[in-house]
């Protein structure tokens, strides 16, 4: 039972740069970077390798990398085709394990604990994974096989791209050990300043350093990350029928141009509150907590949350609270990029299968709105989001 | 301004208006105790913009004046001096030099303009209840109003001045509490006023036994004069909820249970119900009452039976386990009486006798037990 789990972890290479290369072979070999219009307000969402020697990366604004890389191919995101070629990679690997945890368009982990006695069996599964990938997609991709997923996902960044890297337990101290700290997730720039401080500079310095130590320094982190660097990671992968333990439900959106526009706020908080009402009640959830976060266009973010003795799930309510919340700290004027709306210490079994409370009420009839958002959702799922949409949106759509 | 008092003499006056020190504020003068001292009465007072309390002290002096001193420093080291005689002198630098038997100590204060004045109002109502009656009825219905911060005009206990009647009501939207006194001298109707719990817990902290109270009401406040004290409460605006119209007439199955037994084997079995929901059941049937709970989650279920008399119509009705105990918990009487209606109706609670002029009665809403 609790034989020592192995996991791998595939990234596909430039998903959506090698598909582009793939179905427009003169692409091949040369820059390709695939976002958002170049002139626009985009981001690179995956640039060709050849591009990433231009110093492209992706997350990066269409403007610099039209500068860094003047002579690439730039091509606007297809996500129709890249979900497509998504769902056939994730065909292939359910070949190889029912545990199939995809956890982005291009990324999956696979518990393999089954299918593999030694080292020899890993390569062998892992190249066969690959070689299917590329007879039957034309792509390539790069796979790391660990005892837990991060790392796993560190073997696969080890080496890229069409890579396959295999890391024993045995191997932990030789291989994973020297790598600097920001390999390991959740060290961000502060993290890794408070650590370099303390001489910390490895990913082996953490796994032997005193865990009260980072505790002290960083907080509740600082056990989790010295869990993390002993190999301690998550390894569990969940199949597609297994659900993750919901604590929250959220949603944001990054404005086409940023705005100080109030009726323009308030309406995106509005549609935010619509989604992730919809989604609350989609699996009959219902919390207390409500945070609104909100960037602006200088990049400083903020947010604010507050936790209430009753429970929301309902799109006006949502909506009601995060203005509340949005403009106890919005600076009016300044200009928002980016605004989200999130619900969390949800609990189930406070809704009927109606979207009402349970516990009846004394003064409000609260059938009607619970039946209203059952009928509003029920079109939505039928005919679209679209179907049905407050009026309100006329005026900015 | 220049003062004697005994520590034990200014302690239980202080404390009494350092609870209204708001803990967190933006208007830091807010933090402040102000103390004024005329005719020798030294005059304290404290507030959060919506509740202010005032009261005083006699002292000793030679030169009047005022100052505000921060709240939780003088706070602080009067709850630990022991029983000294202070001698408090304050510059007019608004500094506040203390000396006892044992020490000195020095405060720096605010100037006491700085401090917001107590709300002047236009009196247009007083009433005189006795401190006993007020007491009683605001403990009954203070539990019921609502905490959620959403709806502001249920967040208070509704006093209402009907001719000759005094009544508290207070709800959430879930359960209500309606407290009647027939026996407060009114002349006339005058109408409902939404008050602050803050206020009314002030009052019940500080007041003593017997007494009369004198309730004064103009556009915007109530006040409380009782015993030293002065409570302001700053009336909570929005309209109250048509009360009346909720409460069912015609609920024609009475159940008459013992009120501890009642109580303990709810609290038994709330432990077997859904930490959320806290659901419990309670299936009437002829002259006994089965309270049960089930948690499916935890694959836990109680399940007791009580005998009552009972011998309306066989039902069952899922309840909100709190909200029963606090109704059991806020009726004195021996036995319990309930008016059920139906199922999913408002069902009422009363104590099995009521009081000489007094009219008791809680509401509280089921649970739908089948979606």
């Amino acid at each position: 039972m609790n034989k020592k789990k192995r996991i791998m972890h595939v990234d596909m290479d430039a998903f959506f740069a090698s598909i582009e290369q793939r179905d427009q072979p003169l692409l091949k070999g040369k820059p390709v970077i695939v976002g958002g219009e170049p002139g626009g307000r985009g981001v690179a969402a995956t640039c060709s390798y050849e591009a990433r020697k231009f110093g492209v990366k992706s997350g990066m604004p269409i403007a610099l990398a039209v500068k860094k890389c003047p002579d690439g191919t730039f091509i606007r995101t297809n996500g129709k085709k890249y979900m497509y070629a998504s769902m056939r990679v994730i065909e292939i690997l359910n070949r190889y394990s029912p545990k199939v945890e995809p956890t982005s368009i291009d990324e999956a982990y696979l518990d393999v604990t089954g299918s593999v006695k030694d080292r020899e069996d890993e390569r062998k599964i892992g190249e066969s994974l690959k070689r299917e990938i590329r007879r039957e997609l034309e792509l390539t991709c790069s796979v790391g096989i660990a005892s837990n997923r991060i790392f796993a996902k560190i073997a696969t960044n080890m080496k890229k791209p069409d890579g396959l890297t295999i890391i024993a337990d045995e191997e932990l101290e030789k291989k994973i050990y020297p790598l600097p700290i920001s390999e390991l997730i959740g060290i961000g720039k502060k993290s890794e300043g408070i650590l370099k401080n303390l001489g910390i500079k490895t990913i082996g310095d953490i796994a032997v350093y005193p865990e009260n130590e980072l505790e002290r320094v960083l907080g509740v982190n600082g056990p989790l990350l010295s869990k993390l660097a002993r190999g301690e990671g998550s390894d569990r992968v969940l199949a597609f029928d297994e659900e993750e333990e919901v604590k929250s439900i959220g949603s944001e959106h990054t404005l086409e141009r940023d705005t100080c526009d109030e009726n323009i706020i308030n309406m995106i908080l509005l549609k935010l509150s619509e989604k992730v009402g919809r989604r609350l009640r989609e699996s009959r959830f219902a919390g207390r907590t409500v945070a609104v976060k909100f960037r602006y266009s200088d990049f400083s973010s903020f947010s604010k949350r507050c936790t209430y003795p009753f429970f929301v799930w309902e799109d006006n309510k949502i909506y009601s609270i995060s203005k509340k919340l949005f403009y106890s700290v919005y600076k009016r004027t300044k200009k928002i990029r980016l605004l989200g709306i999130t619900v969390s210490g949800v609990v189930k079994s406070y809704l009927n299968t109606n979207n009402n409370k349970i516990q009846t009420e004394l003064f409000t009839n609260c059938n009607k709105s619970g039946k209203l958002l059952k009928t509003i959702d029920l079109l939505k799922d039928i005919h679209g989001e679209m179907a049905i949409a407050r009026a309100a949106y006329l005026k900015i759509l | 301004m220049r003062f004697s008092v005994k520590s034990s003499d200014l302690r239980n006056v202080l404390l009494s208006v350092i609870n209204v020190v708001p803990a967190k504020t933006t208007l830091p003068i807010l933090g402040n105790v102000l103390l004024s001292l005329k005719d020798n009465k030294l005059c304290l007072s404290a507030t959060d913009l919506e509740v202010t309390i005032r009261t005083f002290v006699e002292v000793k002096t030679d030169k009047e004046g005022g100052v505000a001193l921060p709240g939780k420093i003088i706070g602080d080291i009067i709850r630990q001096l022991p029983d000294v005689t202070l001698d408090i002198t304050v510059d007019e630098n608004y500094r506040a030099n203390i000396k006892t038997d044992i020490g000195e100590y020095v405060i720096s204060g605010e100037n006491e303009s700085e401090f917001p004045s107590v709300p002047k109002a236009d009196i247009k109502h007083e009433i005189d209840v006795e401190s006993d009656v007020l007491e009683r009825i605001i403990s009954k219905a203070l539990f019921a109003i609502s905490m959620d911060g959403v709806k502001s005009s249920i967040m208070g206990v509704y006093l209402q001045f009907l001719k000759n009647e005094f009544r508290a009501v207070s709800t959430d939207g879930h359960r209500l509490v309606r407290v009647i006194n027939k026996n407060v001298k009114i002349k006339e109707d005058i109408g409902g006023y939404i008050t602050s719990p803050k206020a009314l817990g002030q009052f019940l902290k500080n007041r003593s036994e017997g007494g009369t109270v004198k309730l004064s009401i103009s556009d915007n406040y109530l006040m409380f004069n009782f015993d030293n004290f002065v409570v302001y409460s700053r009336l909570i605006e929005g309209m109250y909820p048509d009360y009346e119209k909720v409460i069912p007439k015609d609920n024609k199955n009475r159940l008459m249970v013992d009120r501890n037994m009642m109580e303990s084997s709810v609290k038994r079995i709330l432990v077997f119900a859904n930490k959320v929901t806290q659901q419990i059941k309670l299936k009437l049937s002829e002259n006994s009452v089965e309270i049960s709970s089930e948690d499916v989650d935890y694959g836990k279920e109680g399940r007791e039976k009580i005998t009552a008399d009972y011998n309306g119509e066989e039902m069952t009705i899922g309840y909100n386990a709190g909200y029963l105990l606090d109704i059991l918990g806020h009726i004195d009487t021996e036995k319990v009486v309930f008016d059920f209606g139906s199922s999913t109706s408002a069902g009422l609670a009363y104590p099995s006798e009521q009081r000489e002029n007094e009219d008791i009665l809680m509401l509280v809403m089921p649970i739908k037990l089948i979606d």
